[in-house]
């Protein structure tokens, strides 16, 4: 299930708790930081291991968010604005604090690498075992073979689901170049992963909300 | 088998129509199917009814689904998930945050004056007293790895360390201009050190950098190298650069490494052990890829490794290891993974019992 259809079988409905949020509505902004604190905790994660840091950032996201309630947008989608919005945070942040005053975007980006990596699951059975490992092997081989900004790109939309445009606004892309770096992705894992459909294999990422 | 059956049509395009009725379901079919991929990983009532009574009607699909499953098993991608504890104190935090930003609550005078100045007094003195600890406290950053966690982080003047399982660091959150820059690690860590120095003849102290064990003091310019501080003992593996490296209660003229040297300081014969290692020094800090690498370990060897990177206690019981050794690699990722590599490789049994944390290596039956 997406985020969305997540809420609406819980019975809430997103664009209203927006709208009740900015009027200031305290109990809608905590549920709105309490649907989507993991997430961001997940995909800061994916950035720096610093538990501090990641709790910093997130926490001082949404404080910002609180105080500028009044002038926000109502954005189509609230997961889409909060990556953004929390992606842009954690780079000023970045340059704020460290030695790179002089860096461009561009440069800023480089030197930071987005982790991913595949889960292994035990399994008792030898022969099931063998295969499960070979699997593993081979997608996680295939994945740390691309560049960070083409993982992050794979993550935000087999896992997170975003759509492409989503994806451009989040990675302060073009939709043009959105695509074209998706596509490099699977071109590259496909390269790295022999003849394996490893078109198939993305669409297992898909993560699900119980 | 999806993978050999793949490896056979190399010609045929992969995604050819394989549902070519409704009735029929290849492998392909089931692992992009929603509903199949949420059975696989949740077994819900309406996914678990449509499945079942499927797998009823069509006996012949069995082997199908069964490997289908083994596919979506398998494939999720690690996700890094806040511990109760933290998940709570972020949200208390963000509450007290936004609370200040709030209105002022209105004050009734029920208080004697007198009891009200007392009880401010007490305050600022407390308050004071509590500053002055945290700061001296938290003027430190802190950071702590648990049991085979591998972290990365970013030092304030952007170099980079990655902390093995169970190690500690600290430093100071503000780097003075002018002091050394310095951090203080237990543990074992790998060190990228930011090279800052323009002129060699004349070298500025912020330059220069400072890693503090409990037994030896590691001075670099921009460097990387390994520090492993564990079981009383500190070695420190050079892979880049220069490091200058001097014990911390001696005053004896320090030691300069070279790339590929190894230095270990040994606790309780107070000495230091210089190789130049014949080794690359990557084996060293192989752990950083989840790897372990053994070049000629012994039995020992190898369950000290598996302590110190996975945090699992390893008790073994097999004398057909006597005297045997090994030389491999074993990835750490997953601890089950590593035992059944082992059993293979030593032919013995390697048992992990994942609640008490014990490995246990015995002879086979």
């Amino acid at each position: 299930m997406s985020v969305v259809s997540y809420l609406k079988k819980s019975g809430i409905n997103e664009a209203e708790l927006w709208l009740t949020f900015k009027e200031g509505d305290v109990k809608a902004y905590e549920q709105i930081y309490t649907i989507y604190y993991r997430q961001l905790y997940n995909y800061a994660h994916k950035y720096t291991s610093d538990k501090e840091l990641v709790n910093d950032l997130i926490h001082d996201l949404f404080v910002k968010i609180w105080n500028n309630r009044q002038s926000l947008s109502n954005p189509p989608s609230v997961k889409n604005y909060l990556f953004k919005s929390f992606r842009g945070h954690l780079f000023n942040h970045i340059r704020n604090t460290r030695d790179h005053a002089s860096g461009t975007a561009e440069q800023l980006e480089m030197l930071n690498p987005f982790t991913l990596e595949v889960k292994a699951s035990p399994e008792a059975d030898v022969i099931a075992f063998e295969k499960k490992n070979q699997v593993n092997r081979l997608i996680s081989n295939a994945i740390n073979q691309l560049t960070d900004r083409q993982r992050e790109a794979i993550y935000l939309k087999y896992y997170e689901g975003f759509s492409y445009p989503e994806i451009a606004e989040i990675m302060g892309l073009s939709v043009k170049a959105t695509y074209k770096l998706i596509a490099r992705a699977i071109a590259a894992l496909r390269e790295h992963a022999g003849n394996q459909p490893i078109v198939l294999f993305l669409a297992m990422f898909r993560k699900f909300i119980v | 088998m999806l993978l050999l059956r793949v490896q056979q049509k190399k010609g045929r395009a992969l995604m050819s129509n394989s549902k070519s009725n409704n009735n029929s379901y290849s492998v392909e079919d089931l692992i992009v199917d929603e509903s199949f991929i949420r059975w696989v990983k949740f077994g819900q009532s309406e996914d678990n009814d449509r499945w079942t009574l499927l797998l009823n009607q069509r006996p012949d699909l069995r082997a199908v689904v069964a490997e289908a499953r083994l596919w979506v098993e398998e494939i999720t991608f690690e996700t890094a998930t806040p511990t109760l504890l933290d998940e709570t104190a972020f949200y208390l935090r963000l509450k007290n945050t936004i609370a200040d930003t709030g209105t002022e609550q209105k004050v009734r005078r029920l208080i004697p004056q007198w009891l009200r100045v007392a009880a401010s007094l007490t305050a600022v003195l407390v308050t004071v007293l509590l500053t002055y600890w945290a700061f001296t406290y938290y003027s430190f950053k802190r950071i702590a790895t648990g049991d085979g966690e591998i972290a990365r982080i970013f030092l304030p003047d952007s170099s980079e360390v990655i902390l093995n399982a169970n190690t500690k660091v600290k430093y100071e959150r503000v780097w003075d201009k002018d002091e050394p820059r310095e951090i203080w690690i237990e543990g074992e860590g790998y060190f990228n050190v930011k090279h800052l120095n323009k002129d060699q003849n004349h070298i500025k102290n912020s330059e220069q950098f400072i890693v503090h064990t409990a037994d030896v003091n590691i001075q670099v310019l921009g460097t990387s190298f390994n520090v492993n501080t564990r079981r009383n003992k500190t070695k420190v593996v050079l892979t880049t650069g220069k490091i200058q490296l001097s014990l911390a209660n001696n005053n004896n003229a320090p030691i300069v490494m070279k790339p590929g040297e190894a230095v270990t300081y040994s606790q309780k014969q107070k000495e230091i052990i210089k190789n130049k290692s014949s080794l690359n020094p990557s084996i060293s800090s192989a752990w950083k890829e989840h790897k372990l690498i053994f070049v000629q370990s012994d039995i020992q060897q190898i369950a000290e490794q598996i302590e110190d990177n996975l945090g699992y206690k390893v008790k073994v019981n097999a004398p057909s290891l006597k005297g045997r050794t090994i030389s491999g690699s074993v990835a750490t990722a997953n601890v089950d993974v590593l035992a059944k590599v082992l059993g293979d490789l030593l032919n013995v049994d390697v048992k992990v019992n994942p609640q008490n944390k014990i490995i246990l290596i015995q002879e086979k039956n």
